[in-house]
């Protein structure tokens, strides 16, 4: 867009840099006293801290990481989010291609019912599934929160699976399918190798997804050996509130946003696709 | 006889591709569904199987002053719907609106999205506290009389939760509008320019229209947090105090459950959550018919 020109366009000009940098500082201040906070000495804070320390400490970090278990917490995320990710991707992608190669009946209704269930959250299902898990003693092991996870992944991993296998050329498997190529072999040797944005797509924002979910993880690991970083803050937090705990509480929330800032710079395009992708259907 | 057996072979062969997730579906999803609609018409508790009882889950839920807390607290938390909506408009307007380094702005607006709602939340558990960051900063504005106990006073604390949600939601909604923004056709913007239409004027009457399916979209997802994610929130912030002033359905399901064993009550809370969600199914199976892909 060309802008007016002269100084009713520099004025327009500085009218929108102002609107933007207000509603950038909102949005970052409150992580900005986070991180402050989080190198605030426990013993010297009264409340608030709105400029950093002049003798910043790792103590907190420390102390989080050592004495309150953010060290195990961080494992249990992690294994929970990366193993349940990978169930659902895994199964999704070879759904995704059943439902683009394979013509039988009541294909339709199924691909509706997966995409009608993406739209049921883990609330509606919580109190069936806890009692489910209970049944089968698998609470407070390792499988439940993974396979309940996964579970709930699977509907939008084969949604976004299937709508980019769908639009791979369908020469190369009937190129194939001719000469005599088994389906196995065209979903390892064609489908998964060209879907394989896809793939990292739907991997990361389910394995983004299960890292950050609390009630799964609340309901399903209650023992104090699966605790998971999002627990341990919900546990902590309400808890902890008081002044001399909230550099420790700030230097927790810190550590479990961490590794998301990493894989979101490291992997912001693949990230947002996903985010948009499910947007423009 | 044997066309059939060498279809029966076919099909048995292709469920392979679809059994092993269909069946993590059926046991995680579908299975639950099922029981969680059954369960709300019984008495069951976590120790009892519980008899039939009709429809009392439900009376009760509808004379209980609790669910109507929980529901409205729900409603005003989708305020945070159109809210974010408006923002995110007036916000992608001016990022292209011709406007050097808008990328910077846009990254920024988005970083609240990435966090948990467990991390935030304890953040802002700090952040709104009566000696906080926040009205630490109203009263060196000498706007101390601004000052609250923005989460222990009953009549604010679910509107400082409405906040939290919203601080969070921008972020996605601009990136969301700005990705449709990205692929709008930029002659249909010059062509009005041409005919002397000032930007916003353009922006609202040309690319506005053309957003219509995303707004749609961000409206989908935001009614999809207002009724199924606001446990996180409320657990943390508020514990659904103080007084129960901050209960949503999802933390009085929560705590029917979990605190007071009642199943099946907590069961037929579920059930009014499952409405909305189903509402949102049919949206979703609705537009991707129109889009075939079913």
């Amino acid at each position: 867009m060309r802008r007016a020109s002269g100084w009713r366009g520099a004025l327009a000009a500085i009218a929108d840099h102002g609107f933007l940098l207000a509603l950038a500082a909102v949005c970052l201040l409150p992580l900005y006293v986070m991180l402050v906070a989080s190198f605030e000495r426990a013993t010297d804070f009264d409340g608030a801290a709105l400029l950093p320390s002049l003798s910043p400490t790792l103590e907190n970090y420390r102390a989080v990481w050592t004495e309150l278990g953010f060290d195990r917490m961080f494992v249990n995320s992690t294994v929970l989010s990366l193993s349940s990710a990978a169930i659902a991707t895994s199964l999704a992608a070879g759904a995704a291609f059943g439902f683009v190669r394979l013509r039988f009946a009541g294909r339709g209704l199924l691909l509706a019912g997966v995409i009608a269930t993406m739209a049921i959250p883990a609330i509606v299902v919580i109190v069936p599934l806890s009692v489910v898990m209970t049944e089968l003693g698998l609470v407070d092991r390792l499988p439940s929160a993974i396979l309940a996870e996964a579970g709930l992944l699977l509907p939008f991993a084969i949604f976004l699976l299937y709508t980019y296998m769908r639009d791979l050329p369908v020469e190369l498997f009937e190129a194939a399918e001719v000469d005599g190529a088994s389906r196995r072999r065209q979903f390892f040797e064609i489908a998964l190798p060209l879907a394989r944005p896809a793939l990292a797509t739907t991997f990361l924002v389910s394995a983004i997804y299960a890292w950050n979910d609390l009630l799964i993880p609340l309901v399903l690991w209650q023992a104090e050996a699966l605790t998971t970083l999002m627990v341990g803050l919900a546990l902590l937090g309400p808890s902890r509130a008081g002044t001399q705990n909230v550099p420790l509480l700030m230097a927790g929330a810190t550590i479990s946003i961490l590794p998301l800032a990493a894989a979101f710079a490291l992997a912001r395009r693949a990230i947002v696709r996903g985010l948009v992708e499910g947007g423009e259907r | 006889m044997r066309a059939a057996a060498a279809a029966t072979a076919r099909a048995a062969r292709g469920a392979a591709w679809l059994a092993p997730a269909l069946a993590l579906v059926g046991l995680i999803l579908a299975y639950p569904l099922v029981r969680v609609v059954q369960w709300s018409f019984t008495d069951r508790t976590t120790f009892l199987d519980g008899e039939f009882v009709g429809v009392a889950n439900y009376r009760e839920l509808l004379s209980d002053t609790l669910f109507w807390t929980a529901l409205t607290n729900n409603l005003v938390l989708l305020l945070s719907v159109p809210a974010s909506i408006v923002v995110a408009l007036v916000v992608t307007g001016v990022l292209y609106r011709g406007l050097r380094g808008g990328r910077i702005y846009e990254l920024a607006v988005f970083v609240p999205f990435l966090p948990a709602v467990a991390s935030i939340a304890v953040v802002f558990l700090y952040v709104l506290g009566s000696d906080g960051p926040l009205n630490e900063l109203l009263r060196a504005a000498g706007a101390g009389g601004l000052a609250q106990p923005w989460l222990t006073e009953a009549d604010i604390a679910i509107w400082s939760v409405l906040g939290v949600v919203l601080w969070k939601r921008i972020g996605l909604t601009v990136l969301l509008f700005t990705a449709r923004m990205a692929s709008i056709d930029r002659s249909l913007l010059d062509a009005a320019a041409v005919d002397g239409a000032g930007w916003w004027r353009t922006y609202w009457q040309v690319a506005v229209p053309n957003m219509r399916g995303i707004v749609a979209f961000a409206a989908m997802l935001g009614f999809i947090e207002a009724f199924s994610w606001t446990f996180a929130y409320i657990v943390i912030l508020t514990r659904g105090g103080p007084d129960r002033a901050t209960f949503t359905l999802e933390y009085l399901l929560y705590r029917l459950q979990f605190d007071e064993q009642l199943v099946g009550l907590a069961s037929a809370v579920a059930v009014f959550l499952l409405a909305a969600a189903l509402t949102v199914a049919a949206y979703r199976v609705y537009s991707a018919r129109r889009e075939a892909l079913l």
